[in-house]
């Protein structure tokens, strides 16, 4: 985008009640559409992997959306926190500090949160709790890092076994020393644990999926067809997908030659283009 | 002492960068400039981190993010050397008036170090300077996009292929390269710098095989104040998961030493 034809303008935000939060809003010249909130994806700092919470959040901003990009507490340039509140309500203070900060920059009122990876995962976390969210955005969504879920759903991945099991060069890995045993480790060992040991997080994370969509909020939930994160959902979802998209306030899109990261500028176009054509069905149900 | 997030100008650009008071009375201050996508938010950790321990160390610290990279304006492949150098000029003027500091120490990590010692050399008042794993020239930094677009991620997962489109673009890493910007990436290189002599150098390395060494030697080969250290670490720009603590230590304290 060419800075002489840019309809937004970007500006530092000091969030939370002692400013330890860092973020950058991106307000339109109009602010026409409900703002959007950018969780941290993993530990990466506020402009995502390969820039692409930059990009969208000026896409986005081009078309009304005011977008903050945020640090989580102890992410990014953000404080570390020395609240004593457990994770997820640390994810909700701090979102809710967050959504108080664009308010009071432009008056918006209803929300939209997301984020990729663990970014996904605290923004349902956070719109459980925060009626004033009209939508979540999820995008190859991770699930916190419990070491059973992790390594059951790995080690269930069929493609990952398949691209590596047939790759010479793997093998040449493997025999020379330069695997990374300790995450091989891990894979098998996922094959041990049993279902019922990941379903209580699939429980929470259903009940959750569903007070939003009796709350009317409306859920995108983005996976690149190459990744893990198909997995993890297909475990999460404890087959209620169908019920879910059923209600119309859930949609599943898959993109195709999309790595965890979004790093092409296709594949980040292509979920630029989920995410309007998502936003504006939403818009013109409610 | 609270962060100062802003954005400034540098010529028609707008930057962002983060002032950081050093937590006793100032020195000087040091100026960080980043690495170059898609390097920058893997090294954004460690970077702070390195600011932190300068603030303790009574240095106040002013990091930046160049024009088109990070949080800066811009598009990446609108880009072009002279605006990169005219952010570091930039970022060492605002920096200067800010904290009302004469010295100024330039700290730079790979594209950002190549950068950070070419605006050293074009000016004369940088006290002192360190390059953490500065990449020789351009054309071998996009040589090393091509090698990570090329090398399957942990899971086996590739990237399409490198191909040029109908307009001339060439995507690496999700960078999209013109050709006027491929071409002032392969013309832009450290191999004939003259180091200011009054000027101080640090060259921090951690890759034996990579082109950093041969900066070293470069530079030792002139006469100037000038240490290499060479440090094996987790590589921040590729695990930004890693904090690389001997490499901040031994950055921090040559600093320290020099004021």
């Amino acid at each position: 985008m060419n800075a002489a034809t840019t309809t937004y303008n970007e500006q530092p935000c000091l969030i939370g009640p002692e400013q330890s939060l860092i973020g950058v809003l991106t307000m339109p010249e109009t602010v026409n559409k409900p703002a959007v909130i950018l969780l941290n994806a993993g530990m990466l700092h506020r402009v995502g992997p390969n820039r692409c919470y930059v990009k969208w959040a000026r896409w986005l901003a081009e078309l009304g959306y005011p977008v903050l990009r945020f640090d989580s507490s102890g992410l990014g340039d953000s404080s570390i926190s020395q609240s004593t509140a457990d994770y997820d309500e640390r994810i909700h203070e701090e979102t809710a500090w967050a959504m108080a900060a664009v308010t009071k920059a432009c008056g918006s009122d209803r929300f939209i949160l997301g984020g990729l990876c663990l970014g996904a995962v605290n923004a349902l976390l956070a719109a459980s709790h925060e009626p004033q969210v009209c939508g979540v955005v999820m995008q190859n969504p991770q699930f916190l890092d419990e070491d059973e879920l992790t390594s059951y759903v790995e080690a269930r991945n069929w493609r990952y076994w398949r691209r590596v099991l047939f790759t010479p060069e793997r093998w040449k890995q493997f025999f020379f020393g330069q695997a990374d045993y300790k995450m091989i480790l891990s894979r098998l060992r996922g094959f041990f644990i049993r279902k019922d040991a990941v379903n209580d997080i699939a429980d929470d994370i259903v009940a959750r999926f569903s007070v939003l969509i009796e709350r009317g909020t409306s859920i995108l939930l983005v996976n690149s067809a190459l990744d893990v994160s198909r997995d993890y959902l297909d475990v999460m979802m404890r087959d209620r997908a169908a019920e879910f998209q059923a209600t119309g306030r859930m949609t599943i899109e898959e993109i195709t030659d999309c790595d965890h990261l979004f790093t092409t500028s296709d594949s980040q176009k292509l979920f630029l283009d989920m995410f309007i054509r998502w936003s504006d069905a939403c818009r013109t149900e409610s | 002492m609270p962060l100062e997030p802003l954005f400034f100008k540098s010529g028609e650009r707008s930057l962002f960068g983060i002032f950081e008071p050093a937590q006793r009375p100032c020195k000087c201050v040091a100026v960080i400039c980043n690495a170059f996508e898609p390097e920058h938010v893997g090294c954004h950790r460690a970077l702070k981190k390195l600011g932190e321990r300068l603030t303790r160390l009574g240095i106040d610290v002013f990091r930046f993010d160049f024009a088109g990279m990070g949080d800066s304006s811009g598009d990446f492949g609108r880009m072009d050397m002279t605006q990169w150098q005219t952010d570091v000029n930039a970022a060492v003027d605002l920096a200067r008036r800010r904290f009302r500091c004469r010295k100024v120490v330039l700290l730079g990590v790979r594209m950002g170090a190549t950068m950070a010692a070419l605006t050293c050399a074009s000016r004369g008042d940088i006290h002192a300077a360190v390059l953490w794993e500065p990449v020789l020239d351009g054309a071998t930094f996009v040589d090393d996009q091509r090698t990570v677009h090329n090398t399957p991620t942990p899971d086996g997962i590739l990237l399409p292929p490198i191909k040029t489109d109908t307009d001339g673009i060439t995507e690496i890493v999700g960078l999209r390269f013109t050709d006027p910007l491929l071409a002032a990436f392969a013309e832009t290189s450290l191999a004939d710098l003259v180091w200011p002599p009054h000027t101080k150098v640090q060259v921090v390395t951690n890759m034996a095989d990579a082109s950093s060494p041969r900066v070293a030697e470069l530079l030792a080969a002139q006469d100037i104040d000038f240490e290499h250290i060479h440090v094996k670490s987790p590589l921040v720009w590729i695990d930004h998961e890693q904090v690389p603590g001997a490499v901040l230590q031994a950055i921090s304290e040559w600093v320290q030493k020099q004021l």
